[in-house]
């Protein structure tokens, strides 16, 4: 079985690379460099909270694991929704499934105040607080939900093609933007405006230690479900009548995965903003090196979005030094091209059928 | 041993009633072609048989025991299912969209018996040297004994197959045709297949099931129920049974 030998290789090599940028994110980028033994020395020991070197790790620490953690739920989201529509473009991006959640925080920002700002008053430096995450959670998962079972509805009982369905979820997604343009037009001032702004770029650098954790939470949950669910991903990809053969209950698992993506995507853009094509380059590039074998490809999905938004967040922080870009901006500049790519070879190779 | 028993089943989508009390049986080791014009209720059937549309009145006995008395998955260990085509292909290697049959057995993740079973399918259907190949890449035939592989590796008891020689050409039908009719003999199974092909019923099957309109039309060996009359009376076409090439050919004059 020299194929399972080279997928664990695949692993190793992957689990390296994420450990690396991860290293790397916590010593460059920004003013600071901090070498390997002051990260030791500081993470040894205890108290001078006001050392500044501290407060520099600190933050990157938040980056790098809110980085690891979304890039992981956006991989395996993208997976499982690739199953469940059996369409290879699926991601809660290209679904348009993340600006509908977005649209949920701009409700949740006008209609219930719940987010404020706090800090100077200018866009860069100020802080997004938020008054009642629970709201804005729950407004993003409402928008997220909402948006996956219209897409739903169009793949299966209009009967769109894969094309189709990504054509009318990108319209949709320049509804949600246009809704939510509308609503800072109307009521928001102008360091609203600002925030808002910079929070639609996608930014892991502004999360609290306690989202941290949810984030690590979800991202792990949606590893551990969808590997659970493997199987019958595989199974519902066929077709819904060879899953019902085999025993699967394909009304149940298409609904569940739809609404734990929907809520997990929910919860990564409540908290870091849209992060674009994270998902659907990470479940293309586990697709290609472990194959399409759901159990295999979301576990390589978890570590190539970890991977890809690490990147992405490192490469923002360096190449423009000190200047920090938004890691959703750098996301989409990598990931337009491979969408178009997918377009294109769809004609002879993973989108036949349907 | 009669081994699957259809009693009297009705079935309808919506107003159209696609079955009409349905009834017949199936002893152990036998195959069993359903024949009959396009909507006459040969999908239909088959995936009734299968638990897939639960009939509106009648029952499917297998070993006596109701279908409608058995969970999802104690039916998926009975029956293998070989539809007529996949609606989607994402690149499987083979090995794992064979795995998948598996799936009635396996609560989390395969193990090695699953593993082993595998392997002993695809040697049974010849496709050892392409475990590993994606299934995008498979020709006509392969596919198709890909796909009875994986029907095959949950060990069903009842194998289902929906057209299985249609997108095959010639000779490619023979040899599927060929391990059918192996499988039914050497695994003991009942085999119910649908067909277009009126030559391969008549010449492989132990029983020929001819369906019009939802209702079986005529049932028997392949001499009782192929006859030419039966023919016309359902299809509106003339042919000739040449008994000695145990063919169907259509007659070039229909009049």
């Amino acid at each position: 079985m020299s194929n399972a030998l080279r997928i664990n290789v695949i692993y190793l090599l992957l689990l390296t690379a994420v450990f690396a940028f991860f290293l790397a994110s916590l010593s460059f980028g920004g003013f600071y460099k901090v070498s390997l033994t002051d990260l030791i020395n500081v993470m040894g020991s205890r108290g001078m909270l006001e050392d500044p070197l501290r407060v520099v790790i600190d933050m990157r620490l938040r980056r790098g694991l809110t980085s690891i953690a979304v890039g992981a739920i956006l991989g395996v989201s993208s997976i499982a929704l690739q199953n469940v529509l059996r369409n290879p473009l699926a991601s809660p991006f290209t679904l348009g499934i993340q600006h509908a959640a977005a649209l949920g925080v701009g409700v949740a920002m006008t209609a219930f105040g719940a987010i404020s700002i706090i800090g100077p008053r200018s866009a860069t430096s100020s802080t997004v607080v938020m008054v009642n995450p629970y709201v804005v959670s729950a407004l993003a998962f409402a928008g997220a939900t909402i948006q996956s079972f219209l897409i739903l509805f169009l793949a299966y009982s209009v009967g769109l093609s894969i094309y189709a369905v990504i054509l009318a979820s990108i319209a949709l997604s320049f509804a949600s933007q246009a809704a939510l343009s509308l609503l800072q037009y109307l009521y928001f001032n102008e360091v609203q405006v600002a925030t808002l702004l910079f929070w639609t770029f996608g930014d892991v650098g502004r999360v609290s230690w306690f989202d941290v954790w949810l984030l690590l939470l979800i991202a792990s949950a949606a590893t551990i479900l969808f590997t659970a669910l493997s199987m019958d991903l595989d199974l519902i990809s066929l077709g819904d009548e060879v899953a019902v053969s085999s025993g699967v209950n394909v009304k149940v698992v298409r609904f569940v995965a739809l609404l734990t993506s929907s809520l997990f995507t929910a919860v990564s853009v409540s908290l870091v903003g849209v992060i674009g094509f994270a998902g659907l380059l990470a479940s293309h590039a586990a697709r290609l090196t472990v194959g399409w074998n759901t159990r295999r490809s979301v576990f390589a999905a978890t570590l190539y979005g970890s991977l890809i938004v690490l990147a992405a967040d490192f490469l923002g922080r360096v190449v423009l030094n000190p200047v920090t870009l938004p890691v959703g901006i750098t996301t989409t500049l990598v990931g337009v091209p491979l969408l178009i790519a997918l377009l294109l070879g769809g004609r002879r190779g993973v989108a036949e059928g349907r | 041993m009669v081994l699957l028993k259809v009693g009297n089943v009705e079935f309808s989508y919506g107003s159209f009633k696609a079955l009409k009390g349905v009834t017949f049986e199936a002893r152990e080791g036998e195959v069993v072609s359903v024949v009959g014009p396009n909507g006459s209720g040969k999908t239909t059937l088959l995936k009734t048989l299968d638990g897939i549309f639960k009939p509106l009145s009648g029952s499917v006995y297998v070993d006596g025991k109701s279908l409608g008395s058995m969970g999802r998955k104690e039916i998926a260990k009975l029956f293998g299912y070989v539809p007529q085509r996949l609606e989607h292909l994402y690149p499987f290697t083979v090995f794992d969209f064979v795995l998948s049959g598996r799936k009635p057995y396996i609560a989390f993740m395969p193990g090695g018996k699953d593993h082993r079973k595998v392997f002993e399918v695809l040697k049974l259907v010849n496709l050892e040297e392409k475990a590993f190949k994606k299934i995008t890449e498979l020709s006509g035939g392969e596919l198709q004994r890909a796909l009875i592989a994986r029907a095959l590796v949950v060990e069903p008891r009842i194998l289902l197959l929906d057209e299985p020689t249609a997108s095959l050409d010639l000779y490619y039908q023979l040899e599927v045709a060929e391990l059918i009719k192996q499988l039914a003999r050497d695994r003991r199974l009942v085999v119910v297949m649908a067909l277009h092909d009126l030559s391969l019923a008549y010449r492989y099957s132990d029983k020929v099931v001819v369906m019009k309109d939802g209702k079986v039309y005529a049932m028997g060996s392949p001499e009782e129920a192929l006859t030419e009359e039966v023919i016309y009376a359902v299809y509106g076409v003339r042919v000739r049974i040449l008994k000695d090439e145990k063919a169907v050919v259509v007659a070039f004059n229909q009049r």
